[in-house]
């Protein structure tokens, strides 16, 4: 589901937080047609290149090696690239990873609120929707949501995500890979991939 | 380094001293030249204008100067092209400051030149194939056959002849959907070599499917043993056997006529069973 998003795109930079994306492991979800970079300065001399060049298509898979960086460093330098780079889809894996469920970093910040000024699609995926930002489950323009049991994630999307009260029914009993899809204008279905 | 900029802002404040007195006595003029004030503090206008640009020019123009020498690899010739517009422009030089910032944070990046042809360190950098190029973009490797498709097919396998899937059943179809068939299929139809065979068994299978009712009914045991349904099909080619060996016992009874026909008169009524055909009426 998320690589029919993504495909269309024609310029996308994924933050791979948990390292699911990659063409070789055995538990990682394969990409075709991505570069994998792991590292901050390679990522920013590709971004430089490819804004300089005017490649026509973009396309790189940021996965963060652990080192004695703190991954929420590296995070915000990347925002600051992709919001500098311009015209791309942003994809954050498990975004949760860098925010609270009342603050966000300033550079996810800008990247959340002031996403049309630099021609950016923020997409983001969580396990648990009482960890992330308010204010990120309240901008975005269309949801997914998948079976939540906790009171205070259904809380969240209650509150938030602008989620319909007949739609909020379903989510304990949504079965396995299926989702509560909201678009962008309050109305809703189920689907599954 | 200190003292040095001590004289060079003691030389600026005589500067500007000179200027607004200048400024200063000219306008205190009641009477004069008009002209000659004009001209003087058109000057100094424009020695201030001059001072402000010197002293902007530098954190201007260093991003541009910058450039090549933090930035050597982007370019193949060393050169950053110019872009078309100032926005442009700007923008990349946001970006080539966000860039110097990040390295010298961060470190220098690894040897590798930003390349698209080149890989990129890591793990996983010798288990992928080839980078593609900017402007080149494989097709995806995902719903080669859309998923509703392959949905639909496995559905029709698995449901048999009559009972169609409940909707459990069909969404337990989605791991065999998603991971074998998008997944497994493009590995296996992937390498052009093994595309090839793939399509050569497909071929000879369905073109001894269709000449050989041998072949088709395995297919068909092979199906039904699939599916599961029916077990009384499966044992089907052992009745099919019987079938066909009767066939050739009453072939041979019918070749020894009965012994109350062997008494009987010969008829010479035409039957159909005789074997005989009917001679062409001649006109």
């Amino acid at each position: 589901m998320i690589l029919e998003k993504l495909w269309p795109a024609a310029k996308v930079i994924i933050f791979n937080t948990a390292g699911d994306f990659g063409n070789g492991g055995p538990r990682q979800k394969p990409l075709p047609g991505f570069h994998f970079i792991f590292d901050i300065s390679t990522l920013a001399d590709w971004l430089l290149k490819a804004k300089l060049e005017n490649w026509p298509r973009v396309r790189i898979c940021f996965t963060p090696l652990r080192s004695n960086v703190d991954p929420l460093e590296i995070f915000r330098a990347v925002c600051r690239l992709v919001a500098d780079f311009g015209d791309v889809l942003f994809f954050v894996d498990e975004i949760w990873n860098f925010q609270t469920s009342s603050s966000s970093p300033y550079e996810l910040r800008e990247l959340m609120l002031q996403w049309r000024h630099y021609g950016l699609c923020l997409m983001w995926t969580a396990q648990i929707a009482q960890k992330v930002d308010k204010t990120l489950l309240s901008v975005s323009t269309e949801m997914y949501v998948g079976r939540l049991n906790l009171e205070n994630d259904l809380e969240a999307v209650r509150r938030n995500a602008r989620i319909p009260e007949d739609a909020l029914a379903q989510v304990p009993n949504l079965p396995d890979w299926c989702f509560i899809h909201r678009f962008e204008n309050g109305s809703w279905k189920v689907e599954r991939p | 380094m200190a003292q040095k900029k001590r004289r060079g802002h003691k030389k600026a404040i005589p500067a500007k001293v000179r200027t607004n007195g200048a400024a200063q006595v000219d306008t205190a003029k009641p009477s004069g030249d008009p002209l000659a004030g004009a001209e003087n503090l058109a000057n100094d206008l424009v020695g201030s204008v001059r001072n402000m640009i010197k002293k902007k020019e530098p954190s201007s123009s260093s991003p541009e100067q910058q450039q090549p020498g933090s930035q050597p690899s982007p370019v193949e010739d060393g050169s950053i092209p110019s872009p078309k517009t100032s926005s442009e422009s700007s923008d990349v030089r946001e970006l080539a400051q966000t860039v110097e910032q990040i390295h010298a944070k961060f470190g220098a990046p690894a040897p590798e030149n930003p390349t698209p042809g080149a890989s990129a360190p890591g793990p996983e950098a010798n288990q992928r194939g080839p980078d593609i190029g900017p402007g080149v973009v494989e097709p995806p490797d995902h719903d080669f056959i859309p998923r509703e498709t392959v949905r639909e097919i496995l559905e029709l396998i698995f449901s048999g002849t009559g009972k169609a899937l409940t909707p459990n059943e069909s969404r337990s179809l989605t791991p065999l959907t998603v991971d074998m068939s998008n997944e497994q299929g493009p590995r296996l139809m992937g390498n052009s070599e093994s595309r090839a065979f793939w399509i050569w068994l497909g071929v000879m299978t369905v073109f001894i499917a269709v000449r050989s009712e041998r072949g088709a009914r395995l297919i068909e045991w092979i199906c039904d043993a699939v599916t599961g349904t029916g077990k009384s099909k499966v044992e089907k080619p052992k009745e099919e056997n019987k079938a066909e060996s009767k066939p050739v016992v009453d072939a041979k009874k019918a070749s020894t006529q009965p012994v109350a026909d062997s008494t009987s008169p010969a008829s010479l009524a035409f039957k159909e069973d005789s074997g005989f055909q009917v001679p062409a009426k001649q006109p």
